[in-house]
């Protein structure tokens, strides 16, 4: 192709017609649109919570112990006679807050850990290192004890989470980095004399933003279910606060005459996560023209 | 192979920190609340807790390189000896759902790559979207209701060690092991997907179909020896999420195995038995990783040949 100076011009036409390709893939793309419509929803209910409930999470009935979902109570009641409705509503909210906390906090601390280690050798070998000994950490085991050390509470969950995550992102922007610094443009502006800093940030960076869009999901939907694992262990969210995780633990003493404390929460579980997967499966399909064959 | 150690390095690095990040005193918990600072001050020199950190470490270092991985204060006896009490029923549960996994996974892969874009591939697909939906513990819940409350097929919990005959061992575990595996099997058959469609792609596949081999022979024998490798590394990588898995799949079946030891630990607060148990957690998740790598060879003779170089 020959390198012509273009007019501004035409540079916007193809760029909206390459804005008009990706919208139309998108809604092309039916597992994509399902799984962001889902997360919308759930999104939603996290955000207007306290707007969604219908009783106060916390408000314990004795006479309305353990009733199965009906015209008052939605979702039926727990042991304590606790609205499950309101609980699973502020539960969503708290895995919400954590799963994005968590996937933004590793996806910042893994863009800088896999770009510089992509970028300096020396740096590489240790960084690495450090990654695959933290890889070596089942992720649920390496929370238990970093929550066991630092005690128990959503912020606690979130930088244990974070610290399990961050290497699985870094490695990914690594190798995605890697092949990124061996291309042409970047060997040019090398030998314009562009500095480091200038490199990594203007120039790697961007291009491996859409791999970042999509551990971002991934992390997101890893994150929701290892706290809601941490939270049936007792380990998480620490009751009465409501999460997923703990109605279910909650749930398991009961699980005999009441299915809807295991069934229900369990569901806005599987479905947050399916959308998650689906919603990251789809952006890879459409930002990577390479996984698509 | 050599990388492995400075991996190991790390490993027991991250877990000194999580004991140094533990709250309170280790001096002052043995003493108890009556002590006074003094004698706080004096234990605290013998257990060296007051030597610099550096020199901490590599003192704890050397211990656990002797196998000493601390004490439990609640159950009185060495974490390592805790752990491997404990061991039989989490190893077993492990194994049993990682065999059932690849038996159904590795087909159901080679099946989807097989006939890649139909319905089957879909309706396998959907449902490893749905296996690496839905955590363990969720899934574990489910099946209890459905076939051990529902349908009686299966006992609700429990555990019997395999010395009381292998069929009651195997019907104790069969729930959980389902449970276990069907996440495991959703990883693996991706994979195995993935892996098949490379190859089957390659042109010493469409030679061997030209010579007139059976379509089930050039995928068993041709198609799925080099596949392997990249499910071999996920069987290996998964390891580490099949022992943690099993660990709170335990907690739902009250099955008596890590899982407990560790959940039990957390209600105790009997932290050197966390920190032991994750340790040697770790630690096994390395080797058995660098026992995968040197498996490579098995199936790709370029590995073996590069080795010998």
């Amino acid at each position: 192709m020959e390198a012509k100076p273009m007019e501004t011009q035409s540079i916007n036409q193809i760029m909206k017609a390459r804005r008009k390709l990706v919208i139309r893939r998108m809604l092309g793309n039916h597992a994509l649109l399902f799984g962001m419509l889902i997360l919308i929803l759930f999104g939603v209910i996290a955000i207007f919570a306290p707007l969604i409930a219908t009783h106060d999470p916390y408000a314990i009935d004795a006479t309305a112990r353990l009733q199965p979902p009906n015209a008052e109570h939605l979702f039926g009641t727990d042991k304590l006679g606790r609205d499950l409705f309101s609980r699973i509503v502020y539960g969503t909210q708290s895995s919400m807050i954590v799963g994005f906390s968590v996937a933004l906090l590793s996806s910042f601390f893994g863009l800088i850990i896999g770009l510089y280690s992509a970028y300096y050798q020396t740096l590489d070998h240790v960084l690495m290192r450090i990654v695959d000994g933290l890889m070596a950490f089942p992720a649920i085991l390496l929370a238990i004890a970093i929550m066991a050390a630092m005690g128990q509470n959503i912020f606690n969950v979130t930088i244990a989470l974070s610290i399990v995550m961050t290497p699985v992102v870094a490695r990914v922007i690594r190798s995605t980095a890697l092949v990124i610094k061996e291309q042409t443009y970047i060997e040019a502006l090398r030998a314009l004399g562009a500095g480091s800093l200038r490199m990594i940030w203007k120039h790697v960076a961007p291009n491996t933003i859409s791999q970042l869009i999509v551990q971002f999901t991934y992390v997101f939907a890893i994150s929701i279910i290892i706290e809601a694992s941490l939270s049936f262990l007792g380990v998480g969210i620490p009751a009465p606060e409501p999460s997923w995780g703990n109605i279910i633990y909650e749930g398991k003493e009961v699980i005999y005459q009441s299915w809807w404390m295991t069934v229900i929460p369990g569901a806005f579980i599987v479905l947050s996560v399916l959308a998650l997967n689906l919603f990251g499966d789809g952006l890879r399909d459409l930002l990577d023209p390479h996984a698509r064959k | 192979m050599l990388s492995t150690i400075p991996v190991l390095l790390v490993v027991a690095v991250v877990v000194f920190f999580l004991i140094h990040l533990t709250p309170g005193d280790p001096a002052a918990v043995i003493l108890g609340p009556d002590a006074t600072v003094d004698e706080i001050n004096q234990l605290r020199e013998e257990m060296g807790l007051n030597d610099p950190i550096f020199v901490q470490f590599v003192n704890w270092f050397g211990k656990i390189i002797r196998g000493d991985l601390g004490w439990s204060v609640y159950m009185k006896m060495p974490v390592l000896d805790a752990f491997i009490d404990k061991l039989g029923p989490t190893l077993s549960l492990a194994i049993f759902a990682q065999i059932l996994a690849i038996v159904i996974a590795i087909p159901a892969g080679i099946i989807a790559a097989n006939f890649r874009g139909t319905k089957k591939d879909q309706a396998i697909m959907t449902f490893t979207l749905f296996g690496i939906s839905i955590p363990n513990f969720l899934l574990a819940l489910l099946l209890v209701l459905l076939f051990a409350v529902q349908l009686k097929w299966f006992p609700v919990a429990g555990y019997y060690p395999l010395s009381s005959g292998l069929l009651k061992h195997l019907e104790y575990l069969v729930l959980p092991a389902l449970a276990l595996g069907t996440i495991q099997a959703a990883l693996i058959a991706r994979v195995t997907r993935a892996s098949m469609l490379d190859v089957l792609n390659a042109n010493y596949i469409k030679t061997a179909r030209a010579k007139g081999l059976r379509r089930t022979v050039v995928i068993w024998k041709h198609a799925l020896k080099n596949a392997f490798i990249p499910i071999l590394t996920v069987i290996g990588q998964s390891f580490g999420q099949l022992i943690a898995g099993a660990v709170v799949t335990e907690t739902v079946f009250n099955i008596p195995g890590i899982g407990q030891l560790i959940i039990n630990a957390i209600m105790r607060r009997d932290f050197e038995v966390i920190q032991g148990t994750v340790l040697l957690i770790a630690l096994s998740y390395v080797l058995i990783n660098l026992i995968v790598d040197l498996m490579y060879g098995l199936f790709d003779p370029r590995v073996r040949l590069n080795r010998r170089n």
